[in-house]
Formats: structure tokens, sequence, C-alpha cells
């Protein structure tokens, strides 16, 4: 189990106080047309996960503030390197080995 | 030296000590060069070098394995085999697969332990009879034996399932006379020694690293042991098949999962069916041996630890207390996950992935395991074609592309 830390209101809890939102930082594909978006862009974006086997980073809510921020979580180990605001620079993982 | 199994083998062996029994496949050596390479020792793998090799005659064939064979999510799954599925497509896909598994003991001789005991999947609250009334309906419109029934029938399939003062009440449920379990192992072992008698190698404990490339073409695998040439690489390995393929720039919409499951102590059989259950989300079946296998619903995350969260335990045990009351007292004996390789409409991807000579058969989510004859025949079918076999043919990764998904998020509503 993950025991988590909000950014936001600073509790932690396990996860059970979360909701895991999926993939931080994508953004549905725009085009100058917006009733037009080339279907490869909108697989890419509503298939394929930029969360493989490494550092991922996810959006979680907090059940208690209700806030939603992002995690960078090695999705290997589970070990969490990092959880921010979303308007905060993005952290970076560590660099030693996992 | 005793290579088939019957009752006068097993006789004669008995008499003279067991010593004549050989091993079920052979240890084999990684050659160079093989026509076929298939990527993933699981039951899809052997059962794809098994259907190359009895069905379509290519037996230069090489199963190569990251661990040891059916060590995946083949040996991990809760071995429920059913067809009632909402989608033509997919009712053709594990109709086949269903129909495979009722002669596979005698097809492979090796007891498989099919058992087509029956299965209930609970309905409990209006939607979910609804959606299964369609389903009854989609079965019936293509031939699988599979149809609602009131629930004083379940009552009477199922008698210790709690009626009085539940949460949610009985509907009613989708029952499939003919589906039912299987030994999840000897699925594995049964069809790899069925595909190396006929010649096939299959190599365990040899990771791929990444697949070779030539020009648009893929021509091979590296591996722990070595660069191995093949006309064509087939990638049967679950959550590894995106990574491996990612190493010749195919991209895969593959999502990996935790899924969990666990087993009660053995008890006295008091379950002679299969039963799920969307509502409070959880499914179990007696073992032989008299545990209670049971499984529930996946963790959110993308996840490859292959270490779930323990309140997924906790909800599928608070599921099997509400429908059964008598298990509410029974101690739990172990516990163990998988990482699933789920896809956005719950349906396999099988198919050519993009360059020459690259084949993928993956995306089966949480519930592979009912489809390993099937899968492996069409697939094999396919490989020794060159193009997909009919029934494959519209599982193929163009179609997230395309918009031609094959929805059974409602069909496969709880992890089966």
């Amino acid at each position: 189990m993950l025991l988590i830390s909000c950014p936001v209101c600073s509790i932690t809890a396990d996860e059970t106080a979360y909701t895991c939102g999926g993939d931080a930082h994508v953004t549905r594909p725009q085009s100058l047309d917006p009733s037009y978006v080339s279907p490869e862009r909108l697989t890419d974006y509503l298939n394929l996960a930029p969360s493989a086997r490494g550092w991922c980073r996810e959006l979680w809510r907090c059940h208690g503030c209700g806030s939603w921020f992002a995690m960078l979580r090695h999705s290997g180990n589970n070990r969490i390197a990092a959880t921010y605001r979303l308007d905060e620079a993005l952290p970076q993982p560590p660099e030693e080995a996992v | 030296m005793t290579r088939r199994y019957s009752f006068l083998s097993l006789a004669r062996e008995a008499l003279r000590g067991h010593r004549g029994w050989q091993p079920a496949w052979r240890k084999a050596d990684l050659r160079d060069r093989y026509e076929v390479v298939i990527v993933g020792g699981g039951g899809h793998g052997l059962a794809t070098a098994y259907y190359l090799a009895s069905e379509f005659g290519i037996t230069d064939v090489c199963v190569i394995e990251r661990n040891w064979i059916g060590g995946g999510n083949t040996g991990r799954n809760t071995t429920i085999i059913r067809s009632n599925y909402l989608q033509p497509e997919s009712m053709a896909l594990y109709g086949l697969s269903h129909k495979l598994y009722e002669g596979l003991t005698g097809e492979l001789d090796f007891n498989v332990m099919f058992s087509g005991r029956g299965l209930i999947n609970l309905a409990q609250t209006r939607h979910e009879l609804d959606s299964l009334t369609r389903i009854a309906d989609a079965n019936r419109h293509f031939g699988i034996e599979s149809w609602l029934i009131p629930p004083q029938e379940v009552k009477r399939r199922v008698p210790i399932l709690a009626m009085e003062n539940t949460r949610y009440p009985l509907l009613g449920a989708l029952y499939q006379p003919k589906g039912g379990v299987a030994r999840h192992d000897a699925v594995a072992w049964g069809y790899a020694r069925g595909a190396s008698r006929l010649g096939v190698d299959i190599v365990e404990n040899c990771p791929v690293e990444r697949l070779l490339v030539d020009g648009e073409k893929v021509v091979g695998v590296a591996t722990a042991r070595g660069n191995v040439l093949a006309d064509k690489v087939a990638i049967v390995s679950a959550v590894a098949t995106s990574e491996i393929a990612a190493t010749a720039g195919v991209r895969l919409p593959l999502r990996s999962q935790t899924l969990q499951a666990f087993v009660s102590e053995p008890i006295k059989p008091v379950l002679d069916v299969v039963v799920m259950a969307g509502a409070v989300h959880g499914y179990v079946s007696q073992s032989d041996k008299g545990e209670l296998v049971i499984g529930g619903g996946t963790d959110t995350q993308t996840d490859h630890s292959r270490r779930g969260a323990p309140q997924r335990i906790e909800e599928s045990a608070a599921a099997m207390v509400e429908l059964f009351p008598t298990f509410s007292r029974l101690k739990m004996m172990r516990q163990w996950a998988g990482t699933v390789d789920m896809t956005s409409d719950r349906s396999p991807i099988i198919g050519p992935a993009g360059p020459d000579g690259l084949w993928v058969n993956c995306g089966w989510g949480t519930g592979g395991f009912k489809a390993i004859p099937g899968s492996g025949y069409v697939f094999a079918a396919s490989l020794a074609d060159g193009r997909p076999h009919a029934i494959a043919a519209p599982f193929g990764p163009e179609r997230f592309r395309d918009g031609r998904v094959i929805d059974e998020d409602a069909a496969a509503a709880v992890a089966h």
C-alpha cells in the first residue's frame, strides 16, 4: 500500500485516502480546426499510456482537501520520489539506481 | 521409456518403481536461427507453438521464456473459463477457445482438469440485469449456450448464497452451463510437452533484451544467450510485449495494472459452480483440493511490482462474505498478484505489429486464461499464413486508430 503525502494540505495517509486519476501532464490534442484532430494523434492520446516500467508521473486526488496533485513514482518498485502541486516546476527522478 | 500417459503406462510404471518417466519437455539449447521465434512461454505462447507444429506443420519454432514457463499470468489467474461475451468478434474467439478446452485433455494427452461445472454471473442491480439480458440475447444469436435464470434457480444451484437481509437484491443471473475452470499449470505444461514432442525448442531462463531490426524488417531477437535470427518474431509476453516491441519503435496501447487473487484453507465441497458478482466485485470457485479461489478488482495505477494493495483483498473478501456469510470464518491461506496488460476496450491485440516479420498477441488483461487454446490456434494460423486468421483479424492493433474497438468493458465488468 502506498503512503502518500498531499502537497496541498500536507497530510500523509495511505492510498485509500486518495484516488488515482491517470497520467499527469497529458493534454488532449488540439488543432486549428476545433472539430478535427487527426486519428493518429487522438489514438495516441486515448490509448497510449506514457507510464511504462520506470518513473512515471500520475495525477492523484486527495480526499481530504479535494485537490488534484501529481506524483512521481517508480512503477517497478512503487517508490515515491515526490508529490507536487500542478503549478510547481517538475521534480526530477533521483539519479541513483533503483 | 514411457512417453504416453495412460492407465496402462501408469500401471506399468507403478510396477517398475516409476523409473521410466521422461521429462515432459526437453531442455533445448538455443540455436542461431528459427523460422518462428515466440517470445514468452506462457499459455498463449506455448499454445501458439503447439498449434504451429501440430496443425500447420511448422516445427522450426523456438519459445523463449524469461523465467520458467507458465510462471507469469498463466500461473496467477483464477482459471475461469467462459465464452459468454457481448460482441460477435469476442464470441467467435472465446467460443473457439471454450470448444478447444473441452477436448484439450485428449488432444494433449495431458490432464488439464477442465471442469465445465457451470458459471453463474449474478445480477444484483437493475442495470446489471439489463446488461446481462443483452449479453444473453447476443449469446443466443451467436449459438453460445448461455441464458438468464431467475433467483429461485440461482438459489437452487448455489444454496449457500445469501438471500435475505442483503445489501443488493438477487434479481437473476446469467448462466453458462459449460463454463468452468481448468488447471492452469497443466495447460502450460501440456502445451509445452505437446510442442516439445513435435520438435519445438523451449528455452527457459533466457530474457529477450531487444528486437533485431534490419531496415524496416524485424529479423530476430537479442537474448541474454546471444542473438537468434528468425523469419517471424511473435511477442506473446503480456505487459513485456510493449517493452520489447518498443525496441523496434512500435508502441502498443497497453496499460500495466496489478490484479490479485487469494485462496482459502481447504474445506469440504460447498460450491460446485463458478460464481461472479459485478455489484460487489468478486468471483469465486472451489478447487478440487477444496480451497476457495477468490479474485476481485485491479489496482488503479500503473504498476509492475506484482505486489497489490491490501485494500483490494479486503474488498474482495468483503464481497465474498456479503454473498456467502458462511465463508466469514474461513482463514485465507495465501495471496498473490500479477501484472495484467489492459487495453482500453478490454479486448486483446492479435496481429502484425507494423514492421515486417513482427507479430504480437497481447492485451489479454484480466481474462486471458480462458482464451489460451483459441488464441494459440488463431495466432498460429495467422503466423503460418502470413495474414491474420478470420477470427483474429478484427483484433489487430490498427482498430484503435480506426475507431473499430471491440468494447467488452461491460461484459468484463468484473475483472475475471
